[in-house]
């Protein structure tokens, strides 16, 4: 651990922050609070800092990491199989995306956790680069008829939604080393605020009526990127940086597993999503 | 292990696996849908590539009960993949738009190999639009895409997202803009307005220009007056309110006058205050009759019946013009 620097350490925090929001839980948020997400996303924020205090203490408990690790890997490699499923690879049978998935996770496991965090730091700097072109091609395009608040304001549906976001933004926190040591709220706070300006992009491009109709509002509004007119539908580039965090998180949490259990949980995952694919498909 | 691993890698993941050459994709630039006798017409216009960077493009047309069927159709004798991704427009007829809207914008929200950002329009004669501009050796999808981006006149422009908006929203009624042909040319000057879908009459260039004032999309505006004043604003904002059950309009138009003989200035600002009043007033009893509402009043009503409206127009005047004096004065 302790080639592992500040910087690739807080570049991790900050990727983490984001993975479990992919499809499900930006869905589930612009659905419950439509307009009003800023409030629970907010709220989200503090409830978030305090969590994290939370998970300091809890760290250090092994079986936890490792509950959650396999609870994350189950998890993270579901839905982004369905997400390359639905957005790259359309005509490519999902066992296939799942299969390529679940070597580089044996691959990566191979490797030391340090290896994954200087690769997480690559990913942020890459990230951040796609965040930027994304927030300036799209900022335009925000229609403020779209973010004034509607007549719907339901105070417990924004409370649940803070909830939600305050434990989809800090349960991946669990899985990371050292994080009593290590963490900075900083990164934390940075990468809720770039996932607040991701939701305002949504609901101000789209409103919230049709976003909350899409599995992955957050691709749609990049097919919408036309940079002086040359540079357009570069939504699958700009969407990556999803998938760089969903692996940054999948190859944290296996490495925190035992490398016969990995590959016996992997085989099991395999075996299930082959028997039961077709018909767990339309959840999300 | 490791071998094995890359081995499967380079079998995978290197691209190799189902794909496909774009000059084995078609591009569709227009797709147009007709609804007659239970059964979707559909006319494709493709884009074709050729080397000498002439623009050309050509028509596929289908039947078949469902839209996915008459495309279906439409490609039977066709060697490539449709590809919709570079789509520019969506042409509906009245008769689509009438009866099968929500099924036409399902099929097209729901199909990653749709683009998101193509207008869509009420058109009753697509083929022959289509072919018109075909003829002049121009794309029409791109020729109508740039004729919405690009003009100054009052026209609306909507996309799949503001119909979407609009079609899920309730406090909205869906407004499309209609494609006429007169003469051999193509002509936007009008829209159609939605009453639960269904559309329930058409709004002439003036009224356009309203609705384009009231939602702040701006476009030119010219007001003509008697005495043969013009006056053309150069910028607009309209800010609506509602308070104590009465509608706020505020309109600010600024702008400068055309075409003007000697008279008071300040006079002339009260006709175009009054004149302009009048018009917006009639445009708007005209949407509370039809009952209909295209620009979202209901969001600031809160679906409240019977309240009452006030429209209070700002005229500032601005000289960006070469003289200090009428040429007529």
């Amino acid at each position: 651990m302790k080639n592992i620097t500040k910087h690739e350490y807080n570049s991790t925090l900050f990727l983490l922050a984001r993975p479990l929001f992919l499809g499900f839980g930006i869905y589930k948020i612009i659905n419950i609070t439509g307009s009003y997400y800023y409030l629970s996303i907010i709220l989200g924020i503090f409830l978030g800092l305090i969590l994290n205090q939370i998970i300091k203490k809890l760290n250090n408990i092994n079986i936890i990491k490792i509950i959650i690790s396999i609870i994350l890997l189950i998890y993270g490699t579901y839905s982004l199989t369905n997400s390359i499923s639905t957005i790259y690879l359309n005509q490519t049978p999902k066992i296939i995306i799942l299969a390529a998935l679940l070597l580089i996770l044996i691959y990566s496991r191979s490797k030391n956790k340090e290896n994954i965090f200087k690769i997480a730091n690559i990913l942020f700097i890459i990230n951040i680069i796609l965040f930027l072109i994304t927030s300036l091609s799209l900022i335009p395009l925000i229609d403020i008829n779209n973010i004034s608040l509607t007549n719907n304001f339901n105070l417990t549906n924004i409370l649940i939604s803070a909830i939600y976001f305050s434990l989809l933004s800090t349960i991946p926190y669990l899985i990371l080393p050292n994080f009593k040591e290590n963490y900075n709220y900083k990164a934390y706070l940075l990468s809720s605020l770039y996932t607040l300006l991701l939701f305002t992009l949504i609901i101000g491009i789209l409103g919230a009526p049709v976003a909350s109709i899409y599995k992955y509002p957050e691709y749609i509004i990049f097919k919408k990127i036309s940079i002086l007119n040359i540079i357009e539908n570069i939504q699958n580039i700009l969407f990556m940086s999803w998938i760089f965090e969903s692996f940054t998180m999948l190859g944290i949490a296996s490495n925190n597993i035992n490398k016969k259990i990995l590959l016996s949980l992997l085989i099991v995952i395999f075996i299930t999503y082959s028997i039961f694919i077709t018909k767990i498909n339309i959840l999300f | 292990m490791k071998k094995i691993i890359i081995l499967f890698a380079c079998l995978l993941l290197t691209g190799c696996y189902n794909y496909k050459e774009v000059s084995d994709l078609a591009f569709v630039s227009s797709l147009a849908l007709d609804y007659q006798d239970n059964n979707f017409n559909i006319i494709l216009e493709i884009e074709e590539n050729q080397k000498d960077n002439k623009f050309s493009s050509y028509i596929l047309e289908g039947t078949g009960k469902t839209i996915e069927a008459a495309i279906q159709n439409a490609s039977l004798s066709f060697n490539k993949d449709l590809y919709f991704i570079n789509l520019n427009i969506l042409l509906i007829s009245t008769e689509a738009a009438n009866k099968k809207l929500s099924n036409i914008l399902d099929y097209v929200t729901r199909d990653n190999n749709f683009s998101f950002d193509f207008n869509i329009a009420i058109c009753d004669k697509p083929k022959e639009a289509i072919e018109n501009i075909i003829k002049q050796e121009e794309i029409f999808g791109k020729y109508i895409s740039n004729l919405f981006k690009n003009t100054d006149s009052n026209i609306i422009n909507i996309k799949l997202d503001n119909l979407l908006n609009n079609y899920l929203n309730k406090d909205y009624d869906i407004i499309l803009p209609i494609i006429n042909i007169k003469e051999n040319t193509i002509i936007i000057d009008k829209a159609a307005i939605f009453k639960d879908n269904i559309i329930i009459d058409t709004l002439n260039k003036e009224s356009l220009a309203l609705y384009n004032i009231l939602l702040n999309n701006h476009r030119d505006y010219y007001l003509e007056i008697d005495n043969n004043i013009v006056f053309k604003t150069s910028y607009y904002q309209t800010t609506i309110c509602f308070k104590n059950n009465t509608l706020y309009i505020i309109p600010t138009l600024t702008g400068t006058f055309l075409e003007s003989v000697s008279l008071d200035e300040n006079k002339i600002i009260d006709e175009v205050n009054i004149n302009f009043n009048k018009k917006l007033e009639s445009f708007i009893n005209n949407l509370i009759s039809l009952q209909s509402d295209p620009i979202g009043l209901k969001r600031y009503t809160k679906n409240k019946k019977a309240i009452k409206y006030r429209i209070s127009t700002n005229i500032i005047l601005e000289n960006k013009s070469l003289i200090y004096k009428g040429v007529s004065s």
